[in-house]
């Protein structure tokens, strides 16, 4: 569980994020649907620690149990996706004893079987989305936090990465930004929205 | 997968520009440094070999005095043998030896004529080398001779002989540009003998003892010669030849040492090292400088890398490991090629191993590598420690004037705005 009480973070004399409350439950999945300069970026910076707030409290799980994606992808354009996921496996695992069960069965769940040899610089962008999830799976992350993940992306890839996000992270806790447009896609979502500093629940 | 193949793998191709400046700013310089330090290294022991090898470099020569208060000159006599010996006591491995002449042509059996020279006892017994009695050295071929030694008669009209006294002599051949011949002139016929065979030459011609001729010729020429054709110093330590040469002319001895430029070799030696050890700090300073601008440019491409890593779980020291890995490794090959480089250069230009300058350079190289590293790994270091939040730019984007004037506007009309401070 996250909550977050009486968060409140101001930049440049004005209030960014304005006394949240927000209780986000394990294993559930949220998006957040805000609109641009809505500072959903300081929400998630805080939630994962590389931000602090200016007031309020924050309880969280531990930094290394919450994955963090963003809009760009954080992925290295000369390995291969075995390779990315390897290096990512090796940030907190101390050998690859057990990486290649992980390995297989994540590029099976997330569609990434053919690709496994090609580089990085190879795949298409919703391959991309694809590896950097298969990399988050694998890691068995308590939350997840996505920010615009879904942006740029054409319709059925929205569609491709929300039913893999359903399908193969269901024992963990999703929070997604995502802009207000693309509220249609996240049916089986807790939506809240954030605007003017305040996240509330979507109506 | 360890960190050095992760740090392969994520590394970013500098571009081309900058890796092929640096690489040829980088191997100029050690080219620079190779060649300075083989060359002044090669010119110091070649010098150093020559000046060792030479004996005229460690002697000063004396062949005149000067007649105090006059601007005549005089012979010297056996007088000055002592004067100067007292003169030079003090120094550590100096001494002093004397050149005799006869001045006049000795004849052998056939008629061939003989200059005879002799070196004092000081010279043999403060040197390894050795003239026998009886035995005399010539460039000539070795052979045995009947001299014929002119018996003189001293008369108020000048010396005049009449009659000859044998005298058997055994020549012996040596080099002419050698330790014996080098302290006399560079006349034909010269043979050398040791004291012993002179002092016997000379009771033969004047029909009086050694000691007796010694103490007749100790400040003026007895016998209407000089037999003192020079006094000459060895000095051990070349610095000694100016302190000794300008006290023997504080005492009026017309001093010179023949390779006076012994002295200014050094000189020039150690303004040369100065010179290109200027010229090497300062090509030096321009590398770092570069290399450093250089490397914080390619840095600012990889600072992106540097955060995925982070946001990935990394900690600062791994990422600082991984990156580390990168200029390590690079550095070890630089130092080896440079090296073997060195090793070529030294064998190649100076036809020579120089072991003990090709390890100077050798460790030259590595300090250079070693800077230059350390520059690098510092930067990777801070770069690493920057906040990920920065590396990755994931700040939100600054609040532009317009939502600046909003906020101010919404807090003019009395809108509850807690916490908002102009």
């Amino acid at each position: 569980m996250i909550k977050l009480d009486h968060v409140t973070k101001t930049r440049q004399s004005t209030i960014v994020l304005s006394s949240v409350d927000m209780t986000f439950y394990d294993n559930t999945h949220y998006v957040i649907l805000c609109e641009n300069k809505s500072d959903k970026t300081t929400l998630f910076n805080i939630i994962k620690g590389y931000e602090t707030a200016d007031d309020g409290t924050i309880e969280a799980y531990s930094q290394g149990s919450i994955e963090y994606l963003l809009d760009e992808c954080l992925l290295f354009p000369n390995a291969t996706v075995k390779e990315s996921m390897q290096i990512k496996w090796l940030a907190k695992n101390k050998d690859l004893n057990e990486f290649e069960e992980q390995y297989t069965k994540a590029i099976k769940l997330l569609d990434l079987e053919e690709f496994a040899d090609k580089k990085v610089s190879d795949l298409s962008q919703v391959q991309k989305k694809c590896l950097e999830l298969a990399n988050v799976f694998i890691m068995k992350p308590k939350c997840v936090l996505m920010l615009d993940t879904l942006e740029d992306l054409p319709e059925n890839d929205k569609k491709l990465i929300i039913n893999l996000i359903e399908n193969n992270f269901k024992d963990t806790t999703v929070i997604i930004s995502s802009c207000i447009s693309n509220d249609k896609y996240f049916d089986s979502f807790t939506i809240l929205t954030l605007l003017n500093g305040e996240v509330a629940l979507h109506e | 997968m360890n960190k050095q193949d992760i740090s392969e793998i994520v590394k970013r191709k500098p571009t081309k520009y900058l890796i092929s400046s640096v690489a040829v700013l980088v191997g100029l310089f050690i080219g620079l440094l190779i060649f300075s330090s083989l060359s002044v290294q090669f010119i110091f022991s070649e010098s150093k070999k020559a000046s060792m090898n030479t004996p005229n470099t460690h002697i000063i020569n004396t062949a005149f005095k000067l007649v105090e208060g006059t601007e005549s000159i005089s012979p010297l006599y056996f007088e000055d043998e002592t004067k100067i010996k007292d003169l030079i006591k003090d120094v550590d491995g100096a001494y002093s030896y004397t050149a005799y002449v006869i001045p006049y042509g000795i004849t052998d059996e056939n008629d061939n004529v003989y200059s005879i020279r002799a070196l004092s006892d000081d010279f043999f017994t403060s040197t390894d080398y050795k003239i026998n009695d009886n035995e005399a050295l010539t460039t000539e071929d070795a052979k045995d001779i009947t001299l014929k030694v002119p018996v003189m008669d001293i008369g108020l009209e000048g010396d005049t002989s009449a009659s000859t006294v044998d005298m058997k002599l055994s020549l012996t051949t040596t080099e002419k540009d050698n330790e014996f011949f080098s302290n006399f002139g560079d006349m034909p016929d010269q043979i050398i003998v040791n004291t012993e065979t002179y002092a016997k030459i000379i009771e033969l011609m004047y029909d009086v003892p050694w000691t007796e001729f010694k103490k007749d010729n100790s400040n003026m020429a007895a016998y209407g010669f000089e037999p003192i054709g020079r006094i000459n110093t060895h000095v051990e330590n070349s610095s000694d030849l100016n302190v000794l040469s300008e006290r023997l002319a504080v005492n009026n001895y017309d001093s010179s040492y023949g390779v006076g430029d012994c002295g200014d070799t050094t000189a020039y030696l150690k303004h040369l090292l100065k010179l290109s050890s200027t010229v090497l700090i300062v090509a030096f300073a321009f590398v770092c400088i570069i290399t450093r601008i250089t490397f914080k440019k390619y840095m600012a491409t990889t600072q992106k890398d540097i955060g995925i890593l982070k946001n990935y779980g990394y900690s600062n020291k791994d990422v600082y490991a991984i990156y580390k890995s990168l200029v390590t490794r690079r550095a070890k090959m630089f130092v080896i090629f440079y090296s073997v480089f060195s090793l070529a250069m030294s064998y190649m230009v100076f036809k020579s191993s120089l072991m003990t300058p090709l390890i100077i350079t050798i460790i030259l190289i590595i300090i250079t590598i070693s800077v230059l590293s350390l520059i690098l790994l510092n930067i990777i270091k801070k770069t690493c420690n920057t906040d990920t939040i920065t590396l990755l730019n994931i700040q939100e984007a600054e609040i532009n004037e317009f939502e600046k004037i909003k906020n101010v506007k919404q807090y003019d009309e009395g809108d509850d705005f807690e916490g908002f401070e102009e």
